[in-house]
């Protein structure tokens, strides 16, 4: 007994050496990850992880349904804010520069349309926490439209992208879409019925 | 006492020493190598755990990428044989991808609306900017019963809310009264941050008179030569815009006013935010 001891706990302590290397590199890996998308895990996609992983008792079943429900009060929503932003979005992807205690700095690119004219526009948004407040800047704005009258736009766009002006780039999407439509609708409207 | 007994009692003092040492030691290694099975064990869970977290990440990330270029069949083959797990990740990446488009929605400025419990009414959020910087976000809650009827507001009371309403017929058409009000709030909080600028990066400019809705401004400036005060009256009677409309300049020697070169503040200061234009006018030497 006395003799394998000293053997094993030489085993041990090499296994656990290699095991936290292990584990350090995997949470490096995992920071990594977790800059590339925003994974939101709380509540009902917490629980799926975990399933997945082996740790929740539950079944299967029970965490696909729960999920599921999120997911349609998600889809509900956003098409609550399609409906009333006028502003259909196809893709979001988010990606964290820099991110410690009073700083967060994120690059996004976002795509949509709205109504006729597509749209896809990049910019960072950095927050900065400095006692209770905390203030959200955007700075990088580059803004590509794909639309028909591209030329209506150009000094606009150049606009926008120097004064930084995200919000108002959308207002005014939103403001010449209704037009365009109202033009379209009057346009229709006087058409001969044939 | 006896050379030969000491030495006989030390050997016996050091046999006792290191069978106590050895006593204590074995115990302790027993000890330790119950310790050291658990935190092996231990790490071996929390490695797995990780590897396995790394892996649906992997999967997650292909999915939202897959998702986005809406070809969502090229991956759905490469999925496991496993099809609830197969379910679970798709609707996991879904997920993701949902949180961040509303995210996206509010980053925007969308109107982020919300439904009231019970249904009885909608929630909105108006966020305002300038310059690239989020300032003040103002709320409305509106009934949706027989008439839509605002019943709770953080607007400032010199935004005349009701005549918005009445204006874009709130009634019929609930995001042309938003749209309208989300301008005039912009350039009023556009205004505001123009004038804060002012305070702040031009203090040998006294700012004699502003007001709330910051659609007056009046500003004194020092001309170089001469001490001169010219006093400038800017008047952004445009509500819905961050520009001036009306720029006036009052000053002893009336010649100074008449120059090319004041004239061509007077364009300045209706063609360039404030703050912008007196940084200009201060490089030009029209001001110090």
């Amino acid at each position: 007994m006395s003799q394998e001891n000293p053997e094993e706990v030489k085993v041990l302590e090499a296994q656990i050496e290699c095991l936290q290397a292990e584990v350090a590199a995997l949470q490096r890996q995992q920071k990594e990850h977790h800059k590339d998308m925003t994974f939101h895990f709380k509540g009902q996609i917490q629980d799926a992880l975990l399933y997945m992983c082996g740790q929740r008792q539950e079944e299967g079943e029970k965490v696909l349904s729960k999920l599921m429900e999120e997911v349609e009060k998600l889809e509900e929503d956003l098409e609550r804010q399609t409906q009333m932003n006028r502003i259909s979005l196809k893709s979001c992807t988010t990606k964290t520069l820099q991110s410690s205690g009073s700083k967060l700095v994120q690059q996004l690119s976002v795509s949509g349309h709205c109504s006729e004219m597509a749209f896809q526009v990049e910019f960072k948004l950095s927050e900065n926490k400095e006692g209770e407040r905390s203030e959200r800047r955007i700075t990088d704005l580059n803004v590509v439209m794909d639309a028909s009258d591209l030329q209506t736009f150009s000094s606009f766009l150049s606009e926008v992208e120097e004064s930084r002006d995200l919000l108002l780039f959308f207002r005014t999407l939103r403001t010449f879409s209704d037009r365009s439509d109202d033009r379209c609708r009057t346009f229709q409207h006087f058409q001969p019925t044939q | 006492m006896d050379g030969a007994d000491s030495k006989g009692v030390l050997n016996q003092l050091s046999v006792l020493e290191v069978r106590a040492r050895s006593r204590n030691t074995q115990p302790q290694q027993q000890c330790c190598v119950k310790e050291l099975r658990a935190k092996a064990e231990a790490l071996k869970i929390q490695r797995d755990q990780l590897e396995a977290e790394a892996q649906i990440h992997k999967v997650l990330h292909k999915l939202r990428m897959s998702m986005e270029k809406q070809c969502p069949h090229e991956e759905e083959e490469a999925m496991d044989e496993e099809s609830e797990n197969t379910q679970l990740l798709q609707l996991m990446a879904r997920h993701t991808q949902l949180k961040d488009l509303l995210y996206a929605h509010h980053v925007i400025g969308g109107y982020d609306v919300i439904k009231t419990p019970q249904s009885k009414g909608v929630c909105m959020s108006l966020t305002t900017a300038y310059e690239g910087i989020y300032l003040d976000t103002y709320n409305l809650e509106i009934d949706l019963k027989h008439k839509l009827t605002i019943t709770r507001h953080n607007i400032p009371p010199f935004i005349p809310l009701k005549d918005l309403a009445k204006q874009s017929n709130m009634q019929t058409n609930i995001r042309a009264f938003l749209d309208t009000l989300s301008l005039h709030l912009n350039a009023f909080t556009g205004r505001k941050q123009q004038l804060k600028f002012v305070k702040e990066q031009h203090q040998s400019i006294t700012v004699m008179e502003s007001n709330v809705l910051c659609s007056r401004l009046v500003l004194m400036f020092t001309v170089p030569r001469g001490k001169n005060a010219v006093l400038c009256r800017l008047d952004y009677t445009d509500h819905t815009r961050c520009l001036p409309t009306g720029v006036q300049f009052v000053c002893e020697d009336e010649e100074l006013l008449d120059s090319p070169e004041w004239k061509k503040n007077c364009s300045l200061l209706k063609e360039t935010p404030v703050h912008k234009a007196l940084t200009t006018m201060k490089k030009n030497g029209s001001i110090v």
